[in-house]
């Protein structure tokens, strides 16, 4: 392919100007496209740096939670933990996706939001152990609002990734094609 | 895109389950729960069709996953490509993080040069 390839043209003086034109916004909108890319991947890098350090600290994290938990039940009941599970429920946490903006790309982040109208306290019909359930119930709070950031991370990371190759395909199409065509007109 | 709050969601042990509940994330009604607790008596097939289900639903913004529970579904993970749920796989207690399993660590990895 490439190289050898002329759009028909009669080697006039106007049609050489035409097509100096096309060359001339060709390269301009490569240019663009490339620093679309290149801004692209330093956010892109950036963001693998982030998500590698996060999820390898967290195992740490996650082992203290459930060290808690562990006291927890020890203090309070064995049965505790089927309570819980018992009880009706209607989630106090969720999130909801916002829309970053990159480069001209549209990143998706999650942000926690707590329905603070739902009983915050709960009873559990417990004796003891109400102090390390709160403890617990803190700790394992914060450990989801860290993995909250962390699917965050993630999301924005599969977008960018995806958003990257769509560009650099643009690029590469301008660079192989449209460019050494009319600059091939050009010469002819 | 809509702006209504999704669920959280979480498939696996039962302290992981119990703190995600703690948490306040839990939602049980008519339909389903946000949760699966897997143990060593769950099937594969329970597992793989907890997370066809929880994938499926439009109000779930975040699956997290066990690493060792992943890994049991691994080829159907594998083949996951959509945007929502994002899943987040995550250690337990038993089973320390490993970032060469991890669907989304390979690809950084990778990326990075690792």
């Amino acid at each position: 392919m490439s190289g050898n390839q002329r759009e028909n043209a009669f080697p006039t003086r106007q049609v050489l100007q035409i097509y100096k034109k096309k060359a001339k916004g060709a390269q301009k909108g490569y240019d663009l496209l490339k620093k679309k890319s290149d801004a692209l991947t330093v956010r892109f890098r950036a963001l693998l740096k982030q998500i590698y350090s996060t999820k390898s600290s967290m195992g740490d994290e996650m082992k203290e939670a459930s060290f808690s938990l562990a006291e927890a039940v020890w203090a309070a009941d064995s049965k505790f933990k089927y309570k819980l599970i018992d009880k009706p429920m209607d989630a106090r946490i969720r999130v909801r996706v916002q829309n970053d903006n990159v480069a001209g790309v549209r990143l998706p982040v999650f942000e926690k939001m707590t329905d603070q109208s739902a009983a915050a306290a709960e009873a559990y019909g417990l004796a003891r152990g109400g102090k390390e359930i709160e403890k617990c119930t803190k700790k394992w709070t914060t450990l989801f609002e860290n993995l909250i950031q962390l699917a965050s991370l993630q999301t924005s990371f599969l977008a960018l990734d995806e958003a990257i190759k769509v560009t650099n395909r643009r690029v590469n199409a301008l660079d192989n094609v449209v460019i050494p065509r009319t600059e091939h007109n050009q010469v002819h | 895109m809509a702006e209504v709050p999704k669920l959280l969601a979480v498939m696996g042990d039962e302290d992981t389950v119990t703190g995600f509940l703690l948490a306040g994330a839990g939602h049980r009604d008519a339909r389903s729960a946000n949760y699966l607790i897997v143990d060593g008596k769950t099937k594969t097939s329970a597992i793989v069709d907890k997370f066809k289900e929880l994938t499926s639903r439009d109000d779930v913004g975040i699956l997290l996953i066990n690493q060792n529970v992943a890994e049991e579904i691994r080829e159907v993970l594998n083949l996951y490509d959509q945007m929502y749920p994002t899943i987040l796989e995550i250690p337990s207690k038993d089973h320390p993080y490993s970032a060469e399993k991890d669907y989304i660590m390979k690809r950084v990895m990778h990326m990075l040069g690792k």
